[in-house]
């Protein structure tokens, strides 16, 4: 019998369309013989929509194609979860499945919404659970986070969008210029500003509170490295990937840079080595951090760790954690002789001993306190004993 | 008009009486035959118990004497009081175990009305009013025999329903082609060993066990269409049996790779007549694996040990007995728990847990036979032992703010008392039992239950025991045994019982409460 693997993606974010890709590549990665895949499409209009022919990329060309489909929402009943049709009076579909997948990139989704969901339900939900998403989704926390157990990243402040203009300008001048602005919740490089000099500074800081409410601010460094790990495991069990190494190019990449039409400044077109050719004790330094990173903040499954080098300074800082990585970082393990199917195998047999052992905890209590409580209001009740 | 009205005063007339044999009979399992002996067993205590109902029909007869047309509507009110008394009553009663309105009970309750119908149609169109009137009190006891008849006729649906949802767990198991089955059954023990397995085994397979004590046909049936996941890789199946060939319609729903008899005993005597039919019914379960099968037995019962040769499937054993090859060694109790030793292949292997008595640590060691044998090491067995909770209300210890009690309320069977009276013999003075002594004994009841009272007087200083009928032969018992009248209290229901012991429970002593039966079986 086959495992139903519930696929979410799509989700109101503006990594919608990336996680179009990375669900997309997977589900026609997914070990055939072993997984039956369902797809969940959560789609920009707010309905989900479930159906074969979104595990095929030519659907999402127009929108009108996938918004003709019958939407859909999730059931959880005692016997299971299902993937219920939104039908009135007619009959009514519904798909069983065994385990929820999620692909959803940014805000709505892999800020631990999603996993959020399941876990309310005590379902398995493969990648990293609802706490360290939503802590990972939100660089200020995670630099907080960071730097409470000493781990390197950059210094930063947080800007917040009530802050009056000194008190931003004070900011600013704290780190001083060149700096870098990102919006606290996205990723992708959306709504990331480079802030060169005072004149130009006010305006980029209210660009990027178009996108986010709170931005933090961080030196930018132009003489710099990129260099990617991708970690896979749980609390017991921690591998690393080859180190992915990106040479920076003149100024950063944005969104549109990254994955739009014209890329040539994007992802495909930055000089990448993999493995990186850097030194041994780099290696182990970035492995390290990885390491620590995955482990404080209890990560499960694939996260993707990227770092950024100041040459100059010879110091590497921990950048972004994805807690869902585009196309789950599978390029990254290619070296170690792990393929995309065995990956995405490899994060399925983690959830279910994680699901395992969860369903060992003490969860609740056989014995029911209220069993003899027959007062009807506190009023007339005494002071709970709870001597139990 | 009037047809309709006097069957509608009837019915709620009979309402509440109509759930108390539905109730009755649900607490019997369904079955005609306990339920009619219930009846014989407890029919004095319960004629008395409703005797006055009876007595509130008595104005009733002052109806006779004035004109139909007036009688018939003060007839019809009468009832409708009488059965807002009925519901006031019935509010004001607390049930240990209430009736569960499940699809059954709720077609049980609609053919009882029907025939009710039938009848009181018949009556009042065939007979004068008189007669309908006097036969009132007849009503309220006659729903208790209506029910054969509705039960009877609603059997074949009953069983079309039944197979319909036994056949989808079927089919439902045999797609899950990579699923491990356990059965597990005994006289006693069953459960324990359960959620002890489910404990151990989860450590390394995603394990789903059968809920509460959930045994019979349609009890794993709903657990597999209600529970199992595809996910599942061990299903843990306790086979409860109280009539031979039952354990053979569980193994065809679900097919076994272990099977597990943890104990045989007297117990369901009533329905299996004899020692040899019981001995026959729990190996079965052993004889249905074939050669891939894994069976695994306490060898500490002569019944087990003596009828284990000729199995086609593998063999483990376990127990104190010199040739078990998981054997316990060395228990000792202490105000931790308890620690013992297993001898497996030569080697000692040490546990400790904090369960208590005997027979906890006999379903400990079937369950480590069991991991063993799927695989698990020692190491993490011995782990998993260190942190195995209680097992609500089997022999479990609660500190009390001046006392301790040890809740041992889901224990039915003899040889579980007497270990729990051996724990509760290592507790500090003065030791309490509460108790109504056993169910489903048969002839060996009077026998047994004259044994229970001698390890009682052995090991406590005051006794309550619940139901003065249920109770009588311990109670000769006790009083042979020239026990101190003033230590005995009798009282007739639980809650009474939990009253007498927070008046009587002394600071620094101990208090069992062992077994505790549905509210229809203390009398």
């Amino acid at each position: 019998m086959k495992i139903r693997v519930l696929v979410v993606f799509g989700g109101q974010s503006v990594e919608h369309e990336i996680s179009i890709i990375t669900a997309v590549q997977a589900m026609h990665s997914f070990n055939e013989e072993m997984y039956e895949i369902i797809p969940l499409y959560l789609a920009k209009n707010g309905f989900y929509y479930s159906d074969e022919c979104l595990k095929d990329m030519k659907t999402y060309r127009s929108m009108d194609v996938v918004e003709q489909l019958t939407p859909v929402h999730l059931e959880f009943r005692t016997q299971g979860a299902f993937v219920v049709e939104n039908k009135r009076f007619s009959f009514k579909t519904a798909k069983e499945f065994d385990l929820a997948f999620p692909l959803m990139h940014g805000t709505n989704g892999e800020d631990g919404s999603i996993q959020g969901l399941f876990q309310l339900h005590q379902f398995p939900c493969c990648m990293s659970p609802c706490m360290s998403a939503a802590l990972l989704q939100d660089k200020g926390m995670m630099k907080e986070f960071l730097l409470h157990h000493g781990l390197n990243t950059l210094p930063y402040v947080c800007l917040k969008q009530q802050d009056d203009v000194s008190v931003l300008f004070d900011k600013i001048h704290h780190i001083g210029y060149p700096c870098i602005l990102k919006p606290v919740h996205l990723g992708s490089s959306v709504g990331i500003e480079v802030i060169m000099s005072e004149t130009e500074a006010l305006e980029k800081v209210y660009r990027v509170f178009q996108y986010d409410e709170r931005a933090i601010l961080e030196p930018y460094i132009q003489q710099a490295e990129e260099f990617n790990l991708a970690v896979l495991g749980d609390a017991n069990d921690v591998k690393l990937s080859d180190i992915e190494q990106i040479e920076k190019q003149q100024g950063f990449f944005s969104y549109e840079e990254k994955y739009g039409n014209h890329a040539k400044k994007g992802m495909a077109y930055a000089k990448r080595k993999l493995p990186a050719l850097i030194s041994e004790q780099l290696t182990k330094q970035i492995q390290e951090l990885g390491k620590s990173c995955f482990q404080i903040f209890h990560c499960r499954g694939v996260i993707r760790i990227d770092f950024i080098y100041d040459i100059q300074k010879e110091e590497v800082y921990i950048n972004e954690i994805n807690t869902i990585p585009g196309s789950l970082a599978y390029y990254l393990w290619e070296g170690k002789g792990l393929s995309y199917t065995q990956l995405l195998d490899q994060i399925i047999w983690i959830e279910r001993n994680h699901y395992r052992k969860q369903q060992k905890q003490i969860v609740s209590y056989e014995s029911n306190l209220l069993k003899h409580w027959d007062n009807h209001g506190l009023k007339s009740g005494s002071k709970l004993n709870l001597d139990f | 008009m009037k047809l309709i009205a006097i069957n509608f005063a009837l019915f709620l007339y009979t309402y509440y009486s109509m759930k108390h044999a539905i109730h009755a009979y649900q607490q019997n399992r369904y079955q005609k035959e306990r339920y009619l002996f219930w009846i014989q067993q407890a029919g004095k205590h319960w004629l008395k118990e409703h005797l006055k109902i009876v007595c509130l029909c008595i104005p009733i007869v002052a109806l006779c004497f004035i004109s139909e047309d007036t009688s018939f509507w003060l007839y019809c009110s009468v009832l409708c009081i009488l059965s807002y008394i009925f519901y006031r009553m019935e509010q004001e009663t607390e049930y240990i175990q209430p009736l569960v309105y499940t699809a059954r009970v709720k077609r049980l309750l609609q053919m009882c009305t029907c025939i009710h119908f039938i009848i009181f149609s018949f009556l009042y169109l065939c007979f004068p009013f008189t007669l309908l009137l006097l036969m009132t009190p007849i009503y309220y006891f006659m729903v208790w025999f209506t029910l054969l008849p509705a039960s009877t006729i609603l059997q074949p649906l009953e069983r079309h329903i039944r197979m319909f949802y036994v056949n989808d767990a079927k089919y439902k198991l045999k797609k899950h082609t990579q699923l491990t089955t356990v059965g597990i059954t005994g006289s006693y023990g069953k459960t324990s060993i359960k959620n002890i397995g489910q404990h151990f085994l989860q450590e390394q397979y995603l394990t789903l066990a059968t809920p509460h004590s959930y045994n019979n046909l349609m009890g794993i049936t709903l657990t597999i269409r209600k529970y199992l996941k595809t996910m599942h890789e061990v299903f843990l199946c306790e086979m409860g049996t109280d009539h031979a060939g039952e354990l053979n319609e569980l193994t065809q729903l679900v097919p076994l790779d272990y099977a597990i008899v943890c104990a045989i005993g007297p117990q369901h005597l009533q329905t299996f007549h004899t020692m040899e039919a019981i001995i026959n019914e729990k190996m079965s379960l052993a004889r249905s694996l074939d050669q891939y099968g894994t069976a695994i037995l306490n060898i500490d019962y002569d019944a087990i040990r003596n009828n284990m040769q000729g199995l086609a499937c593998n063999v483990i054993t376990y127990g104190e007995h010199e040739d078990a090859d998981y054997r316990l060694l060395h228990i000792a109790y202490s105000s931790k728990g308890t620690s013992f030793e297993i001898l497996h292949d030569g080697k000692q292997y040490a546990f400790h847990t904090k369960l208590l008595g005997k027979h906890n640590i006999s379903n400990l060691t079937c369950a480590i036979a069991l991991a063993h044998s799927m695989h698990l090491p020692f190491t993490s067995l011995a782990y998993s032992c260190m942190t195995m909770p209680y097992v609500e209300h089997r022999l479990q210890m609660i500190r009390k703010e001046t006392y301790t009690l040890l809740d041992d309320s889901y224990n039915s069977n003899p040889i579980g008392a007497k270990n729990a009276l051996e724990v509760l013999k290592q507790m500090p003075s003065p030791r309490m039992i509460m108790t109504p002594g056993f169910l489903d004994l048969g002839d060996m009841a009077r026998q047994k239950h004259q044994e229970y009272a001698r390890q009682i007087v052995d090991a406590c200083d005051e006794i309550i025991l619940i139901g003065r009928k249920q109770c009588k032969d311990i109670i000769e018992e006790l009083h042979r045994c020239n026990v101190d009248s003033s230590i005995i209290h009798v009282v007739e229901s639980t809650k009474e019982a939990f009253l007498v012991m927070e008046q009587r429970m002394q600071p620094q002593g101990c208090a069992l409460i062992e077994n505790d039966l549905p509210d229809i079986f203390n009398h």
